[in-house]
């Protein structure tokens, strides 16, 4: 019994790694028709990801959002919810952030680093929650939901910086945030910030949360069968507008790591799409937050490989989300990927049979 | 077990095709890294200066600023041996990062960004890095490190200035009023594009003081609708030459043109062929030229820190009437160079804010 169950997991990891596969194969002919050669772009995209310890520094800066927005739709995920607002809720904890960092004065870093964090945590969370409470009160569906608040957080935000928050004529962004919430930066010498730590704790604890605790247990159970959890006595409300608190909530240290440990300022489209990429992140990881931080690193490696050679070599970024698209394509197609190992397994089948 | 077999050939069979891909195109591969710069500068292999830029988020193809410093960077390149790389953000926030990554890499002389977009990451990333060369081009930086180039808008202004005051009171001209009224459509209430209104009023009243200027501001770089709006109204208040200084705004100036069939006159780069029949001329910033000098200085060690404002004198500021289908007059451009020319053969300064035109053309004006 236990035999199956591990090979059907092991067939789960083959086939994701299948679907990454086909997708380079896919890029690498874009590439070749392209008039570049595939296997050495995919050489310098790796050495600009991992090649050196600075660059491997550089590509967790670009895996550091990727972890948040891709642990907060995992979250959700496990209570089967859609959260697609991770892109709204980044904006609201950033923009939180960047108010409590620059508005709140004369408190020591002790405290105002965390009450930022904090902040932003609470009122991304409150803002996802409104779309859980407007799910279990008046049956909204909360994809839609979600899709639409990412619109307004999006419009507000820049409404504050084009207006009350501007700080200087012409430029949509926000004040600087005082030296008391700022993150420090992670190692000596480069400038990835130690929202590095707060992600990895994220994970940790989000692991923790949905494995070890009576309320994971209850989000796995709404997740599988809602009619049966509610015979079994789970609030079903209460838990699905908790879910949608947290998964915002860590959406929200995502926008809150930008703003406190990057820009120092609320910028406007300071995103570059963070909670769509997290989407992806979560569906490769298959929602598990440890493998998040494998898919993280993946996404993060793919941008931040591309963007060196972008710098070294002019090709154009395009390229790069081309293959991040196809990832998701194909990861999200399992029985496409069933149907190209199909005969392969027959194959191997006859042969194990003959031998 | 046989899963793994199957494993193994799905691998094989990704890696073999991969494979195959890479082998077989040798031809005009771009050879990417250590090549770039080498093959650029010819017979040195070693590059004489290394500059990095990081675009904008509007990027390459802009017709714009970025354009310019591109072909102003591989006319360095070409001419002066140097080797530059680039970063094109697809969003603000992207700036910091690879404004960073530039910079980290350690083997770069220079680093450059352009626009208000970048201000707050290279005042960020100057002060994080003391030691590294920093330069920031239409807006400014302060630091001991950065070079800000901020050109001068009244010298732009003045240069469309003297032409549209000129022309309003042409006779044969069919999209020509009888009013002696300019106009000009600024795309925010900012210190540059203020100088550019005062150049702009010195420069039509400059021959003849009873030239009246009207002026309005959209609020915004991106809103053509309102810039059309602004740009109409003008129009219908005696208009017959509109100064388009609101970027992407200003492309609903140039719409209002078309409607109106009045005449309008661009900045930047060369904008007359978007609408040839109705764009008189634009009144140029030179950037292109202004980078290659500062790549030069670069190799010279002349370059410094500090802020500049390039204007006519030093080349920066000009205008051109290439690519338009309307005709001035020469007698109209002759005087427009003397015009210009007086003002940098006597060294007269340009007034700043419009308030001070009057002023100033009491003591200089030929009208």
């Amino acid at each position: 019994m236990k035999g199956k169950k591990d090979s059907a997991r092991l067939y789960g990891v083959l086939r994701t790694v299948c679907a990454l596969a086909l997708a380079l194969v896919c890029g690498g002919v874009l590439f070749w028709i392209s008039g570049y050669k595939p296997l050495q772009v995919y050489t310098l995209i790796f050495q600009g990801a991992f090649g050196s310890w600075s660059a491997f520094l550089t590509t967790l800066t670009y895996t550091v959002p990727l972890l948040f927005s891709g642990l907060a739709f995992a979250l959700a995920s496990r209570a089967s919810i859609m959260n697609l607002g991770g892109e709204g809720q980044i904006y609201v904890g950033a923009m939180t952030a960047a108010i409590v960092g620059a508005y709140v004065t004369g408190l020591p870093r002790l405290a105002h680093l965390p009450l930022s964090l904090l902040a932003a945590f609470a009122v991304a969370g409150a803002y996802g929650a409104l779309a859980g409470f407007l799910k279990v009160r008046f049956g909204a569906n909360e994809v839609i939901v979600t899709i639409m608040m990412n619109y307004l957080a999006q419009n507000f935000c820049s409404y504050l910086v084009a207006y009350p928050l501007q700080d200087s004529l012409g430029v949509p962004q926000t004040k600087q945030i005082m030296d008391s919430a700022r993150l420090g930066h992670a190692f000596e010498g480069h400038y990835l910030s130690t929202a590095l730590y707060l992600a990895l704790a994220a994970i940790v604890i989000a692991w923790f949360l949905m494995n070890k605790t009576h309320l994971g247990y209850q989000m796995k159970v709404l997740g599988c069968n809602q009619k049966a959890a509610e015979t079994a006595g789970i609030d079903y409300r209460k838990i699905t507008v908790v879910t949608m608190f947290l998964s915002a909530g860590v959406a929200g240290l995502c926008g809150a790591g930008q703003v406190l440990g990057t820009h120092f300022r609320f910028i406007e489209d300071f995103s570059t799409g963070f909670g769509f990429e997290g989407i992806a992140v979560a569906a490769l990881a298959g929602n598990n937050p440890l493998m998040i931080l494998l898919s993280g690193l993946l996404f993060g490696g793919i941008k931040s490989g591309a963007a060196q050679v972008n710098r070294v070599a002019s090709l154009p970024m395009d390229y790069v989300m081309i293959i991040q698209a196809m990832v998701v394509v194909l990861v999200a197609s399992p029985r496409l990927i069933d149907a190209i190992l199909k005969p392969l397994r027959k194959l191997a089948k006859a042969k194990g049979d003959k031998g | 077990m046989k899963r793994w077999i199957a494993c193994l050939l799905t691998m094989a069979l990704c890696a073999g095709m991969t494979a195959c891909g890479g082998q077989d195109i040798t031809l005009e591969e771009s050879e990417p890294a250590a090549a770039s710069g080498s093959a650029a500068s010819g017979e040195s292999a070693e590059p004489t200066a290394k500059i990095g830029v990081v675009f904008t988020t509007s990027g390459l193809g802009d017709n714009n600023f970025n354009d310019m410093i591109y072909r102003g960077l591989t006319r360095a390149e070409e001419e002066l041996g140097i080797q530059f790389d680039y970063s094109e953000p697809s969003s603000n926030g992207e700036i910091v990062t690879m404004l960073r990554n530039f910079v980290q890499d350690g083997s770069y002389d220079l680093v450059i960004t352009l626009a208000a977009d970048s201000a707050s990451a290279m005042e960020e990333v100057s002060a994080e890095y003391p030691d590294q060369k920093f330069e920031i081009i239409d807006t400014t930086v302060e630091g001991d490190n950065v070079r800000s180039i901020m050109k001068s808008g009244a010298d732009q202004g003045f240069m469309a200035g003297i032409i549209a005051g000129m022309l309003t009171q042409e006779e044969g001209f069919d999209k020509i009023n009888s009013e002696k009224v300019v106009g000009a459509v600024m795309g925010m209430d900012v210190p540059l594009l203020r100088a550019v209104v005062a150049g702009y009023e010195a420069g039509a009243r400059y021959y003849d003081s009873e030239v009246q200027v009207i002026s309005s501001t959209v609020g915004s770089f991106g809103d053509p609708g309102k810039g059309k709006e602004m740009a109409t109204a003008q129009y219908n208040q005696g208009a017959d030459i509109i100064l388009n200084g609101a970027g992407g705004s200003g492309m609903g100036v140039f719409t209002a043109a078309e409607e109106q069939d009045k005449y309008a006159i661009g900045t930047g780069s060369n904008q007359n062929s978007l609408s040839p029949d109705h764009i008189l001329a634009t009144a140029t910033f030179e950037l292109e030229s202004l980078v290659y000098d500062e790549a030069k200085a670069l190799i010279d060690g002349t370059w410094e820190a500090g802020v500049v404002n390039p204007g006519m004198k030093e080349g920066a500021i000009g205008y051109t009437v290439a690519e338009s289908n309307i005709e001035i007059p020469q007698e109209i451009l002759d005087k427009a160079d003397a015009a210009c020319q007086t003002l940098i053969d006597n060294n007269i300064k340009l007034p700043e804010t419009v308030e001070e035109v009057d002023a100033w053309l009491e003591e200089y004006g030929q009208g």
